[in-house]
């Protein structure tokens, strides 16, 4: 028998653990290995959202699954127009887009439905939030009304027609999201139709969008700027924009504040796809359920203030004064998600009818 | 002094070129040929096939359709709102050119006639803000115009109690474009100008003709070549713009590059984007070559006149 003093066996079993921790370390990570040495690219959003992805999201996901991912930023359509440049080659994995453009998404087949089985985290998806399976959402904004805080501002949406109004509102460009938002909410104000059946009546409602131009300062594409504006007091009230925009300056104590008028509000979802023989789409699959974990959702909410689409987050008092949550409260704020597919068929000629009412 | 027949002896194989190429029948082909390559490939190529976009492809209810059409050039011109745009476009462009044509003659003379400190001074100030950013520029007009502005606070201060909003009209457009498009317009006449022969200018004086009379009858048709090659860049700037008009035009006085954007990036419909853009550019050429001829053909009638 060797004869092995105490300190000795205690530098053997130190060089033992030093050389066995590399050897250990990958079966940590057997369950990820699948990932290993594997890159997908993402396309994400600009702005806070995107940068939350960037410095916080994909580096935890790099790390844990020992691949890498690249982001490009750049937003809806853009996104979309990337995936139609690519389709015959598939350059992107994952995609962030909008609710809005998933019909279209779906329609020029750019797109693959998620594998449930292999996404654990989407047992947790509100249903409303799944898509029929074409995505998931991961972020959702509340678009409304917003004031400056020194304005009452009015209970109802059709109260913004009257001639007090002059000159002191702000409209949301055609080319945003949330004017379709307000072409339903001036259907529902002629027709006295709820948005669910106004959103059908739009094409007869222009005349109503048309006696609103001697109240409207200008049209913003540039929700962040028309809310510093609104701050400022250069306009009275903005319509509409999503909650993601205007939040993080109340938060920031700057004098510009959401309103929910008595007609409801609309849920701007931001959103993820499966994008059609994408590479690496094992770890697609994992990236994406990954940004459907609660760890990841809470972080994500709280830094862009918006609510997230899975259920069981517990928030602060103070995050929960910016963002509808849970599904009870987006419910009861009367959240509505136009039927995208009519919209987007119509969008252009509604575009082309708006700008001959304020571009001329 | 240890470089000088090194390079003699670079300097003579190339002299030897030179006086063999510069006297071919080719050799200011060779010379404009690299220019013309590097303008067919990047200018010429994007052109025509933006040209083709158009004709190939429409949209119906937002599914793209291929095929040879015309659907995107009916749809142009079928609604008055696109001429009306154009109209907007062509109106902005000229009163730019036209103001920008006001202000530059001073400027233009204070360069060319002035001392040259004096020269110095002017083209710097002219040349500076071109160092600024076009949206920082369009930004900081948008504080000077808006409710509560620099500009509404002048004119309170002038007694005026409720002083006209500049943002978001047409005026804060074309002032502006003016403020951005300037130097382009002073530094082509201070260079015309500049090679007006002093002399015709003193001989006049001398006859007796007040210094009006000379700027009318010598300085601004003798200045004519600068003033055409101004204007056509002036104005080919002012109605391609997009920054300006859409940061302090507030869309509701979008100029035709607010609406290509629009069709490019919101509806995705390219093809009619390509409409729009063709459009655009016919009527730049056309004024463009309608202006150069006019101008031309005066000044060869006025030189003629003067010899």
């Amino acid at each position: 028998m060797t004869d092995i003093s105490r300190r000795k066996f205690g530098k053997l079993a130190l060089a033992t653990a030093a050389l066995a921790a590399p050897l250990a370390a990958p079966a940590g990570f057997v369950r990820n290995g699948f990932a290993a040495g594997k890159e997908i690219h993402v396309g994400i959003w600009g702005g806070s959202q995107g940068e939350f992805v960037k410095k916080e999201i994909i580096p935890a996901f790099e790390k844990d699954f020992n691949c890498k991912v690249t982001a490009e930023e750049g937003f809806t359509l853009a996104n979309v127009g990337k995936m139609r440049a690519t389709k015959d080659n598939p350059k992107f994995s994952v995609m962030f887009i909008d609710d809005v453009a998933i019909p279209i998404c779906k329609a020029e087949d750019l797109i693959d439905q998620l594998p449930k089985g292999d996404m654990p985290a989407l047992a947790n998806l509100y249903d409303k939030f799944a898509f029929g399976g074409w995505g998931s959402a991961l972020a959702i904004s509340v678009a409304s009304m917003f004031h400056n805080t020194a304005v009452s501002p009015p209970a109802s949406y059709a109260d913004l027609w009257k001639p007090e109004y002059a000159g002191k509102l702000k409209l949301v460009s055609p080319k945003n999201t949330p004017s379709v938002f307000f072409l339903i909410v001036a259907a529902s104000i002629k027709s006295g139709k709820p948005f669910a059946e106004a959103q059908y009546l739009i094409d007869d409602s222009f005349d109503k969008v048309a006696e609103l131009k001697p109240n409207i300062m200008n049209l913003f594409d540039n929700g962040p700027q028309a809310a510093n504006e609104v701050a400022q007091g250069q306009a009275d009230i903005g319509l509409l924009e999503l909650s993601k925009y205007i939040y993080p300056y109340t938060a920031k104590g700057a004098p510009v504040t959401m309103s929910f008028p008595k007609e409801g509000s609309f849920a701007g979802n931001n959103c993820q796809v499966l994008v059609k023989g994408g590479p690496n789409r094992d770890v697609a699959v994992a990236f994406m359920n990954r940004m459907l974990e609660p760890k990841v959702q809470k972080a994500f909410s709280e830094y862009a203030l918006t609510a997230p689409p899975v259920s069981g987050i517990e928030f602060s008092a103070d995050t929960l004064k910016y963002i509808a949550y849970p599904l009870s409260e987006m419910d009861k704020r009367g959240l509505f998600t136009p039927d995208w597919e009519f919209i987007n068929a119509k969008r252009s000629a509604w575009t082309e009818k708006m700008n001959g009412i304020f571009a001329v | 002094m240890a470089a000088g027949p090194v390079a003699g002896r670079f300097s003579r194989p190339a002299e030897m070129f030179w006086t063999a190429f510069s006297s071919t029948r080719h050799t200011g082909l060779f010379l404009v040929a690299p220019a013309l390559l590097f303008l067919a490939i990047w200018f010429l190529w994007p052109v025509l096939s933006m040209i083709v976009s158009s004709f190939s492809s429409h949209s119906v209810d937002g599914v793209m359709v291929e095929g040879i059409t015309f659907e995107n050039y009916t749809r142009l011109f079928s609604s008055d709102l696109y001429f009306r745009i154009l109209m907007r476009t062509v109106r902005i462009a000229l009163l730019t050119s036209l103001c920008a044509m006001v202000f530059a003659y001073p400027l233009a003379i204070a360069i060319a006639r002035g001392g040259p400190s004096l020269a110095r001074l002017v083209t710097i100030t002219i040349l500076a803000p071109l160092l600024v950013n076009v949206v920082v520029r369009s930004y900081g007009w948008q504080t000077i115009l808006n409710k509560a502005g620099a500009f509404a606070w002048i004119l309170k201060q002038v007694g005026i109690t409720s002083p006209p909003v500049l943002l978001y009209t047409e005026w804060a457009v074309l002032i502006a474009c003016v403020h951005v498009y300037l130097p382009f317009m002073v530094m082509p006449l201070a260079a015309a100008i500049g090679r007006i022969d002093r002399t015709v200018e003193e001989a006049a004086r001398v006859a007796g003709a007040t210094r009006l009379k000379v700027f009318i009858r010598i300085v601004f048709p003798l200045s004519l070549p600068g003033l055409a090659v101004g204007a056509s860049l002036v104005f080919s700037l002012s109605s391609a713009a997009y920054v300006t008009p859409q940061i302090l035009g507030g869309n509701f006085s979008p100029l035709l590059g607010t609406l290509i954007e629009q069709q490019i990036l919101t509806l995705n419909d390219w093809p009619f984007g390509a409409a729009i853009s063709t459009l655009l550019i016919v009527m730049v050429l056309t004024v463009n070559l309608v202006f150069l001829n006019a101008v031309n053909r005066r000044f060869a009638r006025w030189t003629e006149s003067a010899r």
